[in-house]
């Protein structure tokens, strides 16, 4: 198969060229530690205009390139648009991913290598889209790949997450429930917007907050964390609760000799 | 053989239908949709544990007023365009849009429920016009629906997939006792969540059931891991996507029964897209209504 190199596109090798530049120039700057910086750090060191700083150093670069590969993609007359996105969008990933994990030089590499490829043998893999399976294989499966791919690589954001209900049955099992002064059950749903369950996931996401386990049970560390989590009750409440005091428990499921055992204790306290 | 083979191949990501049945896909999907977003608004008026976009700027904004009457307005806006089929660009993407900042929100007040499906739906009908816009030979009635399904399959597999990554085949096997505390606890939280004892005594029934049947629980486990690592087999062709989007809602019934648990937003998408109910029934009063003697 004959391969025929595609027009020159001014465009396209400009933006290519500034926006390797400025990487460059970003990486031997005194601000190269931000190259390849996480979210959450830019937060720690610029409060006031951690988004701006963040779209600037590492979005915007991302950005640059990838629109550099579509441009380039477009001057060759021989990609489809069922390659042209994905690649793009791969593309953009391996650069921001690749950035804080491997390095600003390898991920470098890596976009210039598949750059490269792309220009070369784009005429062939051009007319492998264009017979007819190959075509529908890819349109019918490539946003499900894509998603699970995506899902499997980012952290948690919506609408990415990595489905992990129910995915490891723990040995221990906890609920959180009201009791007044007197012992008796006061039930969730009625005196809170909160249900059993969603008091547990509060629980567990304040242990994340922390940067507890909550599997460990630090009683420092937990007395910390139910205080916290009657705070979120008492903003949530929507009935009066009963004095003169109610009490947060919590039930231990185990598993026992032949079945699950229980075991019930006091954690925490609301003075009325 | 060739010819079923051929015909095999013809039907391959084949979900054509017709406008009508189009037409109640939408109508289902927009009523969810703003069911779930009224219930998000009018509950979820902080975010204590920001994730995703959330982290970016605070989405309780929009549950306050007067924002959420304009931010609803805009999200009832969208949804009339995209019933009646206008500026789909828009009205698909701005419903993914709303739909990412409000389950976003939702997701930060520490509520993992698994509620991509109702976002993901716009973002493939989006996906599918855009491509429309740009590639006007595409077949559209394929597309929208085709697309959808790609995304319904991922969610199923990748449930399939995080269980086998962290718990390996003891999840059906060797750690298959342990599902009684989940059990346990499920009941055990509707008990003081509710205050009806009921709860406790079912509870305990279907606890005691899985520690004496091993073999039942874990085949029944495995059967649903399988029926989640197979869900590609939705995305082969609009019969096949019907036949096994039924296996998936018994799986869903099933664990209804044994754990009482109910996930709105991948259960309805899945049976609004796949066995769509409405068009069934509108068809079945059409019937109906043919032969009524009154007609």
């Amino acid at each position: 198969m004959k391969l025929t190199s595609p027009k020159f596109n001014y465009v396209k090798e400009t933006v290519l060229l500034v926006s390797a530049i400025a990487i460059i120039c970003i990486s031997f700057s005194k601000y190269r530690f931000m190259a390849d910086a996480h979210f959450s750090e830019f937060r720690d060191w610029y409060p006031r205009y951690y988004f701006a700083v963040f779209i600037l150093m590492r979005l915007l670069p991302v950005f640059v390139m990838a629109l550099s590969l579509y441009l380039g993609l477009r001057t060759m007359p021989f990609i489809s648009i069922a390659l042209r996105i994905p690649a793009v969008l791969g593309q953009s990933i391996i650069i921001y991913w690749g950035t804080e994990y491997m390095g600003a030089s390898i991920t470098l590499s890596i976009f210039w290598v598949l750059h490269l490829a792309i220009f070369l043998f784009g005429k062939y893999l051009h007319n492998l889209t264009r017979t007819k399976i190959i075509a529908t294989v890819i349109n019918g499966i490539s946003l499900f790949a894509i998603y699970i791919l995506l899902c499997l690589v980012m952290e948690r954001m919506h609408p990415f997450a990595k489905y992990t209900m129910f995915n490891k049955f723990q040995g221990k099992t906890t609920v959180f429930l009201l009791r007044d002064s007197q012992g008796e059950l006061l039930p969730l749903n009625k005196f809170s917007k909160y249900d059993s369950n969603e008091l547990f996931q509060i629980y567990a996401a304040i242990n994340k907050q922390y940067g507890y386990d909550y599997l460990t049970e630090n009683p420092n560390e937990q007395q910390e964390v139910y205080k916290k989590m009657l705070e979120l009750l008492e903003q949530n409440l929507t009935m009066q609760l009963p004095g003169p005091y109610v009490t947060l428990n919590r039930i231990d499921f185990i598993m026992g000799k032949d079945k699950p055992d229980a075991n019930e204790k006091e954690v925490a306290r609301i003075s009325l | 053989m060739k010819k079923k083979w051929q015909e095999y191949r013809y039907s391959l990501f084949r979900f054509e239908h017709t406008e009508k049945e189009w037409k109640a896909i939408k109508i289902s999907l927009v009523v969810l949709t703003l069911i779930m977003d009224t219930y998000i608004l009018y509950n979820r008026h902080s975010q204590p544990f920001p994730v995703g976009i959330c982290q970016l700027f605070d989405c309780s904004s929009f549950a306050q007023f007067p924002i959420y009457i304009l931010f609803m307005g805009l999200v009832v806006l969208f949804s009339v365009w995209y019933i009646r089929e206008k500026n789909m660009l828009i009205s698909t993407f701005g419903l993914f849009a709303t739909g990412v900042i409000l389950y976003s929100l939702e997701e930060s007040n520490a509520n993992p429920a698994e509620n991509a499906l109702m976002t993901l739906v716009y973002l493939a009908h989006f996906i599918a016009y855009a491509k429309k816009r740009f590639v006007p030979i595409t077949n559209i009635a394929n597309d929208r629906l085709q697309y959808t399904t790609q995304f319904v399959a991922a969610v199923y597999t990748l449930a399939g997939i995080s269980k086998l990554w962290t718990s390996g085949m003891s999840w059906f096997a060797d750690d298959s006792q342990k599902f009684s505390l989940e059990v346990m606890r499920i009941y055990m939280g509707n008990y003081v969540s509710t205050g009806n004892n009921n709860f406790l005594a079912v509870g305990q029934y279907i606890s005691d059931f899985i520690t004496k049947h091993s073999f039942i629980n874990s085949t029944m486990l495995f059967i649903a891991l399988a029926l989640e690592l197979c869900s590609f087999i939705l995305v082969l062709n609009k019969k096949m996507a019907y036949y096994y989007s039924i296996l998936l809602l018994i799986m869903h019934a099933g664990f209804f029964l044994a754990m009482n648990i109910f996930f709105p937003s991948i259960i309805f998408p899945l049976l609004i897209l796949f066995i769509n109910p409405l068009y069934h029934t509108i068809g079945w009063f059409g019937r109906f209504k043919r032969n009524s003697p009154y007609a």
